[in-house]
């Protein structure tokens, strides 16, 4: 169609083409517990933000959240994990990595990103803290306030403001 | 001695100044470039064009016609949501209330798209 330049969001799920003019696209990731936005990223080329989450397919009963990612080992709702974001050029391999790290536990994230070539992974657990591989961690910009506690991938927790 | 005391009382009341300026200054900054997720207008987007709702606080149902038929668009208390509309999957509905800035709900047989916009305009879209 000869669009150079543009941001589609389906339903939540962004892929940005080119630039804004002079300026990268800003696409911000919502806060999976509050109104706004937690962080933001900025993009130039051609990449997908793909977010899972607990907060938008779910119910509550007698105070406990079931949400509606099944995990295929126990057949019940996924817990302990508030969201999963991933940035990866193509949207269909985000969406199925996002599932897939949402089951998966940390330790098990370097073999994960090897088996699916996904490099850029964000899960924000059910205390919210925010577990990031490195290399999303080199462009995410964190706007919540008070700073979640970040914790990147084969290092020690740290202030978002050591993060970039 | 009157004079010194006097100077600290004003020292005081300076800094309760100061401080209430300050929690003033961080109130306004939170309020207006804070993580700003509180719709501020609705836009629908037709087959007729683009319109934007500004006051979504008032109660009202608003039919917007499409390539099938006119759909039916519920605001209220900030939000919005399809409840009618001449398609078949009726996925447009069932993605119920849209509450939050950057919220997007589409019927693509009906080509109409509606998304309720923030008073935060730093990002270009949101992902969720």
């Amino acid at each position: 169609m000869g669009v150079t330049d543009a941001v589609v969001n389906a339903g939540g799920e962004v892929h940005a083409y080119g630039r804004h003019g002079d300026r990268p696209w800003r696409i911000g990731i919502r806060d999976p517990r509050g109104p706004g936005v937690i962080a933001y990223v900025d993009i130039v080329g051609e990449e997908s933000v793909v977010t899972s989450g607990d907060y938008e397919h779910y119910f509550e009963y007698q105070g406990r959240r079931y949400c509606h990612i099944i995990d295929p080992r126990t057949g019940y709702p996924a817990e302990g994990v508030r969201s999963v974001t991933v940035i990866h050029p193509s949207a269909g391999v985000g969406e199925a990595a996002c599932k897939a790290f949402f089951l998966a536990k940390p330790k098990e994230w370097a073999l994960l990103r090897q088996h699916m070539s996904v490099e850029q992974v964000m899960m924000i657990d059910d205390e919210g803290v925010v577990h990031l591989t490195p290399a999303l961690a080199k462009r995410l910009h964190f706007v919540l306030q008070p700073p979640p506690k970040i914790v990147i991938e084969g290092t020690d927790p740290v202030h978002p403001a050591e993060v970039r | 001695m009157m004079r010194w005391s006097g100077a600290i009382k004003l020292r005081i009341a300076d800094a309760a100044v100061l401080l209430l300026v300050l929690v003033w200054v961080a109130a306004s900054y939170a309020f207006f470039w804070g993580n700003g997720g509180t719709p501020e207008g609705l836009i629908i987007e037709s087959p007729a064009g683009r319109q934007e709702i500004r006051d979504l606080t008032r109660k009202q149902i608003i039919g917007i016609a499409g390539r099938l038929g006119e759909s039916r668009i519920e605001i209220r208390e900030g939000q919005a949501r399809f409840i009618e509309s001449p398609c078949r999957g009726k996925l447009c509905i069932h993605a119920g209330w849209l509450t939050q800035a950057g919220d997007v709900a589409a019927c693509l047989p009906n080509g109409i798209v509606i998304a309720l916009q923030g008073a935060d305009h730093r990002y270009d879209s949101i992902n969720y």
